[in-house]
């Protein structure tokens, strides 16, 4: 039996002007899972990740990590236990590959210290982990979206955190390095043993990269499972108010979206 | 090219500090009598027989240039600080309203002294003080919403706190207008007339302050990615733009309130920093310092030696050597 890692029990969220975002959420993620939310505009995705983050506090309902409400750790205990990776990622200043990978060991340092043992044998299993050797010195904001996008996950695997929340993280990425993307972080997180919890606007991406859909719409869960038994036309077209047909992706086996253009 | 001294820092470091302290007794020579090298360093060394000379090193030249230094370190520092904390670029000590906040006071206290009458007045420092740290506090109240300080709101509420204070500062000036000359000396800034006492204050103060910033790099680095990446960080966000804020406030109207406005070093000085070590504030921070000093020493320097017989505002030279060297950085990053 595997153990739940997060544990979302009647969650429900309302911004400032009292419109609820989200509606009796009922979620639990276990061990190693990748799991990916899907769901239109405006459905409640990213506040789902940035409540269980631990960024939006005053919820109502349940949210537990490891048998814990997430709103009792502080913000240094939450870094070690969560990593948030976001769409956008923009230093303001021109730092090096190296020193952004580095910020991932930040939580675990006590005042006084700028590192302890371990923290460059990390930063640089990772730096190769992310094929980024001979990159170190380069300045980030330099360098192409797509390794730029290697060196966010190169932070976030060097926080060392069991729960990694994605959010569109391949949002500005092109087809081919999307995919080739998907594929590292994937084989990446599933060698490092991380459970996953991400946040997929491409349906076709998510069913190759997930081991369980949930899919959202109006701030609630209408369906959650595996692909192939998520990925189902009146529930795709229920979600997305759209008209789509779900095949078999020949060569994986995997569902796959496409949309009848009519 | 990129970041010269990024590499071989330690090796670099002590010939660094020998250039600060070589470049500090070499500004002690220039000024309305030019005293020779070999001069300044029997003076102080205590083997010097010229008495005008030991005088003049002594009790003006080297508290100048001590409290040059310790101001230039300390409002780059905080410069450096803010930029991070905000992520913005362009931001500088005097952001959250310090600056004008600590002019009216001064003015205020120059017009009740001189027109009033009002003796009790008579500390320009301590009624600059009292007014920059008003400002800051002001800006904070008008910013805060339910106990959070958005970083937007903060800059356009300093703004607004600028503006007000400055209004209010010419409005004295104009309505007691004889006395425009040594207010237009206090609102560009000055290091005349300095003394051991404004050493101490900026000692302790610019070295506490400096050490804090220094220890507290890692969040400011986390900060330069944005308030949600250094939440994601486990930095508590909201606590420590709290912290800056009053320790940048403080700092910087200790500086005001002794040596007066004085602009662009905050600013730029930062980017020279950065230019020269790299963005990482456990160094850009102490660099900043270091340059700053440096930067405002020379700056006094041509301010009081190369008008004689008058003596510029050090704002004017500031922003005569701070613009062009920010217009280059601008291109060269832009280049780049």
């Amino acid at each position: 039996m595997k153990e739940d890692v997060l544990n979302v029990e009647n969650l429900s969220y309302s911004y400032v002007n009292g419109v609820k975002v989200l509606k009796n959420v009922n979620l639990k993620i276990y061990e190693k899972e990748l799991v990916g939310i899907i769901g239109p505009n405006g459905s409640g995705k990213t506040t789902l990740l940035k409540c269980i983050a631990g960024v939006l506090r005053n919820y109502e309902g349940k949210i537990q990590i490891f048998k814990r409400e997430v709103k009792t750790f502080n913000r240094k205990e939450v870094a070690k236990i969560i990593t948030f990776v976001s769409q956008s990622f923009s230093p303001a200043f021109d730092f090096t590959v190296k020193e952004i990978v580095q910020m991932g060991r930040i939580p675990y340092h006590k005042l006084f210290q700028s590192s302890i043992i371990g923290d460059q044998k990390i930063v640089d299993d990772t730096i190769l982990a992310l094929d980024l050797k001979g990159f170190e010195n380069r300045v980030f904001n330099n360098l192409s979206e797509g390794e730029k996008r290697r060196v966010v996950f190169a932070k976030a695997l060097a926080q060392d955190t069991s729960i990694l929340l994605l959010d569109e993280p391949f949002a500005h990425l092109d087809i081919n390095y999307s995919y080739e993307m998907a594929r590292l972080i994937q084989s990446k997180v599933k060698e490092y043993g991380k459970t996953v919890l991400g946040v997929f606007h491409n349906l076709n991406m998510a069913s190759l990269f997930c081991d369980k859909i949930v899919v959202m719409s109006d701030g609630k869960i209408i369906a959650e499972g595996t692909p192939e038994e998520v990925y189902k036309e009146d529930i795709i077209n229920r979600a997305f108010k759209t008209n789509c047909t779900i095949i078999s992706h020949p060569k994986v086996s995997k569902p796959q979206v496409l949309i009848n253009w009519s | 090219m990129r970041y010269i001294f990024s590499k071989g820092r330690r090796f670099f470091l002590p010939f660094f500090i020998l250039g600060i302290i070589l470049f500090l007794i070499l500004n002690l020579s220039f000024g309305s009598i030019n005293i020779p090298f070999r001069e300044i360093v029997q003076s102080l060394l205590g083997n010097s027989t010229n008495d005008i000379n030991r005088t003049i090193i002594w009790s003006i030249r080297f508290p100048r240039v001590l409290v040059g230094f310790l101001a230039g370190a300390s409002l780059s520092a905080v410069g450096c600080a803010f930029q991070g904390l905000l992520k913005n670029p362009l931001a500088d000590p005097y952001i959250l309203g310090i600056s004008s906040g600590g002019a009216f006071g001064a003015v205020l206290a120059i017009a009740l002294q001189q027109f009033a009458g009002w003796k009790w007045f008579s500390n320009v420092e301590t009624m600059s003080f009292f007014f920059a740290l008003i400002s800051t506090i002001l800006t904070y109240f008008i910013a805060s919403t339910k106990g959070k300080l958005p970083i937007t709101q903060l800059v356009l509420s300093g703004i607004i706190v600028n503006l007000i204070f400055s209004s209010a500062t010419t409005f004295i000036i104009v309505f007691y207008w004889r006395n425009v000359t040594n207010s237009t000396f206090w609102l560009m800034g000055s290091l005349s007339g300095v003394f051991w006492n404004d050493v101490l204050r900026l000692l302790l103060a610019s070295t506490t302050g400096i050490f804090i910033m220094t220890i507290f790099s890692e969040k400011f680095n986390a900060m330069s990615l944005g308030e949600e990446e250094a939440m994601y960080l486990g930095v508590n966000v909201e606590r420590f733009k709290l912290l800056t804020f009053i320790l940048g406030s403080f700092l910087t109207s200790i500086v005001v309130s002794t040596i007066g406005i004085v602009g662009f070093v905050g600013l730029i000085v930062p980017h020279m920093a950065r230019f020269l070590f790299g963005a990482n504030h456990r160094i850009s921070i102490p660099a900043s310092a270091l340059l700053g000093g440096m930067f405002l020493v020379g700056c006094d320097s041509i301010a009081r030696s190369l008008f004689q017989p008058t003596e510029m505002p050090i704002g004017i030279i500031t922003a005569f050597i701070g613009a062009p060297v920010f217009i280059f950085l601008l291109k060269w990053r832009l280049r780049n």
